[in-house]
């Protein structure tokens, strides 16, 4: 008994998502970040449903990857991207490990939503930069066309 | 001339995160030379193709991913004076994507396939409201619409943009055409939301408008 209370508390402690599946990797067990992050109604689905589209086929490859894995032992960290309607995906770093009594444990460290805007923030800069770029190259061949209209002109007159 | 050196460096560049080197590889390719539009398939995209099988197979991470696109963009936008050099068409052309900025580098490529055959482009990339993109183009004559969706929960904001023209007094003549996964998986869909094409590249986009078009 003290051991599960131990067991619940370090749940709600850590700052990981932590997911319990059966077998068939349905969910039975998720801490309270797990339920803040990826809604409260985890409890019976599918760990694939919680994954976003754009990560399902890595999901299904993960999945693969873990049918290898001895009980007892860990695998490799795959980066997998929940579904959190309506915000963006939440990347996380998943590792899962098979118990033996026959229960799997998912731990996904994920990254901070400030690191993550940030990183969005880099990208969307990068975008309008080569669009600035784009636009001096317009202006470049405009005036270079311009100077050579103007140089045959002169060699005309 | 054998592309397959360029992509095979290409690739490596974007892998170690190496900007100069990717530009440099492009440069030598162009200069080689390789046809521009060849450059783009056959290294850009084919090497972008790669980046992500690469990420569904856990050999690299999302971030790098990011940064290889970062870094194609870049490289695009530094050739571009390369995208100019053709006669124009007298052809008007407006692109816009759904979704963030992260899916736009297919849209570039199919915008800039268009400029290379002479067309004159307005990129208006990711994030642009549906009554604005319905007012400019019912106030500056264009002749096609690209629309680019890369995820199928894209597909019925798509469906909606094309509604809203269509249902706009310039929304019957413009020609329409989609493309991004969802239409690459069912081509079908594009004729059910409104468009009037779908290609599943650049240059089949080129090519199916000339058709519509002659």
């Amino acid at each position: 008994m003290i051991e599960y209370e131990l067991v619940q508390l370090l749940g709600a402690l850590t700052q990981d998502i932590i997911l319990v599946c059966d077998r068939g990797h349905i969910v039975r067990e998720a801490n309270p970040l797990a339920c803040d992050l990826l809604g409260g109604d985890l409890i019976g689905r599918p760990l694939l449903s919680l994954l976003s589209t754009m990560s399902q086929t890595k999901g299904e490859a993960f999945l693969e990857h873990t049918r290898q894995i001895a009980p007892g032992t860990a695998s490799d960290t795959w980066e997998l991207l929940f579904h959190v309607p309506p915000t963006e995906p939440l990347l996380a770093n998943v590792r899962m490990g098979f118990s033996t009594r026959g229960y799997w444990l998912v731990v996904g460290t994920h990254e901070s939503p400030q690191l993550s805007a940030l990183y969005h923030e880099v990208l969307a800069m990068n975008t309008e930069l080569t669009g600035m770029i784009r636009e001096l190259s317009r202006e470049q061949v405009r005036l270079s066309n311009q100077v050579s209209r103007l140089l045959a002109e002169q060699a005309q007159e | 001339m054998t592309i397959r050196p360029f992509y095979e460096d290409y690739l490596a560049a974007l892998r170690r995160a190496d900007r100069r080197g990717a530009l440099l590889v492009a440069r030598t390719a162009l200069a080689a030379p390789i046809d521009i539009r060849d450059l783009y398939i056959d290294i850009f995209q084919a090497a972008m193709y790669e980046i992500g099988r690469l990420w569904e197979i856990n050999e690299i991470t999302v971030a790098q991913e990011h940064m290889a696109t970062a870094i194609t963009q870049s490289v695009m936008a530094h050739l571009y004076g390369n995208v100019l050099t053709g006669p124009r068409l007298g052809r008007r052309m407006v692109a816009t994507c759904i979704g963030g900025e992260l899916h736009e580098l297919g849209l570039r490529m199919v915008a800039d396939f268009f400029e290379i055959e002479g067309w004159d482009v307005i990129f208006l990339g990711a994030n642009m409201p549906v009554p604005d993109l319905v007012t400019l183009i019912n106030t500056r004559p264009f002749d096609l619409l690209a629309v680019s969706a890369s995820l199928n929960a894209h597909v019925p904001e798509a469906s909606r943009l094309i509604g809203e023209l269509r249902a706009s007094p310039m929304g019957s003549r413009i020609k329409i055409i989609v493309g991004g996964h969802p239409f690459s998986h069912n081509p079908a869909l594009a004729g059910m939301i409104g468009a009037d094409m779908t290609a599943p590249d650049a240059r089949a986009a080129v090519r199916q408008v000339q058709e519509v078009l002659a």
